[in-house]
């Protein structure tokens, strides 16, 4: 069978193509794959992105945290890179994603006798300021992420669009017991789905610019390629 | 396998070589040569338009009824002389009371005439061409090459110059004294030593110029090639970089294509 089959213009995009595009993205755009709030982070900047600290009652400045993913590696149908037994393999048309997760916590201890001075500092020592003055000590964490996904598309018009990831499953190995695995499984695909709702594989890359792509059929997932088909 | 693969079937292959038609620049060309008794001055622009793409397997690129546009400026220079003879009036001499009284001879030596003349058409032709992938500088180019030099049908475009230096000859010709006599001969004389065979051996030299080496970019890229452009202080364009490219026309499939590899790195 031809490679444009019933339409005009066929891409294919191996999976090793897909990875060294991400290397690319993932290492101009480091941001992409790190979140950090207050104490780590004061803005966001190239190498990572500001976020919120979480509000909690009795800390001051709230809950310091930070997520980072290593970049991710993707392996397209049929599987070349084993999976953790709990994952049941790849299956037509999907792909499964690798990438490490580190968590880290600004472990922060303040002394009832540092919140009392707190109030009675000046303006610029209340909260927001005063978690530098507990004794706070970032702890982190890391943990292989193997999930199972799916290319999902946006397109705008010829030329113009763009080729995402959705995670469907996701297994963390060697955590335990079971249910803090299934709660910190949960948290992550969630915070994964959402960091590669930012990483996408614009057509112009998929076809090294050799032309612009009318998207007529696809992306589908086969031969370890990412294949969409079309005309000019 | 390689980390990309484009194909194109022919209906595409023939949308890409006519944006590539379009984008062509031919230079002007200019020359001079033999056209009977003429010598010629010429220059010459030329456009390529439309045809149907034809792929062959495993290098080949056919392009069939590809339309070669071109715009001829003539300035044709011919000296009379070389149809009708120079000729002297011989002295004439009168007897006169007072003597005679003898005219002088008198030699008429025709000039020589320029002719300009301009002529736009177009000729189709039918030529293969072969793929070439090749680096320059910082970029990539996938090139289509034409082999050889296609047979050019000039025989309409030959009759049509024909008829139309015959009418500005007549033009150029009918001040000149004396020649308004021998006109019609002196016009049918210089159309015929000139015949269509001159015209057409004049015409495609010139021609073929423009269809030699002729050669369509198909792809055009940087070696750094950015596939995301900068998109705020802190999303930096993204570059990847195209390692290697090559191109061939593939039948395996059972369909015709030209298909392009491409391997990338971060």
């Amino acid at each position: 069978m031809s490679l444009t089959q019933a339409d005009h213009v066929f891409l294919g995009v191996h999976e090793k193509g897909v990875n060294e595009f991400l290397v690319a993205l993932c290492t101009a755009r480091p941001h992409l794959l790190s979140y950090a709030s207050d104490p780590f982070v004061g803005a966001t900047s190239v190498a990572v992105t500001h976020m919120a600290a979480i509000p909690f009652p009795g800390v001051p400045g709230g809950l310091g945290w930070a997520v980072s993913f290593s970049i991710p590696e993707v392996d397209f149908f049929p599987q070349t890179l084993p999976l953790p037994p709990q994952l049941p393999g790849i299956g037509v048309g999907g792909l499964s994603i690798r990438t490490k997760v580190t968590l880290m916590v600004n472990c922060a201890e303040c002394q009832k006798r540092d919140r009392e001075g707190a109030r009675g500092a000046p303006r610029d020592d209340r909260p927001g300021k005063d978690v530098p003055r507990c004794k706070a000590e970032p702890t982190e964490v890391s943990l292989d992420v193997f999930g199972l996904g799916r290319p999902v598309v946006s397109y705008f018009g010829p030329g113009t669009g763009e080729i995402g990831f959705r995670v469907d499953a996701i297994e963390l190995v060697d955590v335990t017991p079971d249910e803090l695995e299934s709660l910190l499984e949960c948290l992550i695909r969630m915070v994964l789905q959402a960091v590669l709702d930012t990483v996408h594989l614009p057509f112009r890359a998929l076809s090294a610019g050799a032309f612009t792509l009318a998207l007529t059929r696809g992306p589908e997932i086969s031969d370890d390629q990412l294949k969409a088909w079309g005309t000019v | 396998m390689p980390d990309i693969i484009a194909a194109v079937d022919e209906v595409a292959a023939t949308t890409l070589i006519h944006d590539a038609e379009a984008t062509l620049v031919i230079p002007t060309q200019s020359g001079s040569g033999s056209l009977g008794p003429f010598t010629a001055s010429w220059s010459a622009g030329a456009s390529v338009q439309q045809g149907v793409i034809d792929l062959i397997p495993p290098n080949v690129v056919r392009v069939a009824d590809c339309e070669l546009h071109y715009s001829l400026g003539f300035s044709f220079s011919f000296d009379l002389s070389s149809i009708i003879p120079d000729f002297c009036l011989p002295t004439l001499c009168i007897p006169t009371p007072f003597g005679r009284w003898c005219l002088p001879t008198i030699c008429i030596n025709w000039p020589t005439i320029t002719i300009p003349f301009n002529y736009s058409d177009m000729v189709k032709f039918t030529a293969d061409f072969t793929l070439d992938v090749h680096a320059v500088g910082t970029e990539w180019l996938v090139d289509v090459v034409i082999v050889g030099v296609p047979a050019l049908d000039l025989s309409a475009a030959a009759a049509a110059i024909l008829a139309g230096l015959g009418l500005a000859a007549a033009g150029i010709l009918a001040p000149i004294p004396f020649i308004g006599l021998v006109l019609a001969g002196a016009v049918l004389t210089i159309t015929s030593i000139i015949a269509i065979a001159g015209v057409t051996g004049f015409l495609g030299p010139i021609l073929s110029i423009f269809v030699a080496g002729l050669r369509f970019t198909v792809y055009r890229q940087q070696k750094h090639f950015e596939v995301l452009p900068s998109g705020g202080p802190v999303d930096p364009p993204v570059y990847i970089n195209l390692d290697a490219i090559s191109a061939l026309v593939d039948g395996s499939g059972g369909e015709d294509e030209l298909v392009l590899s491409v391997d990338i790195s971060a």
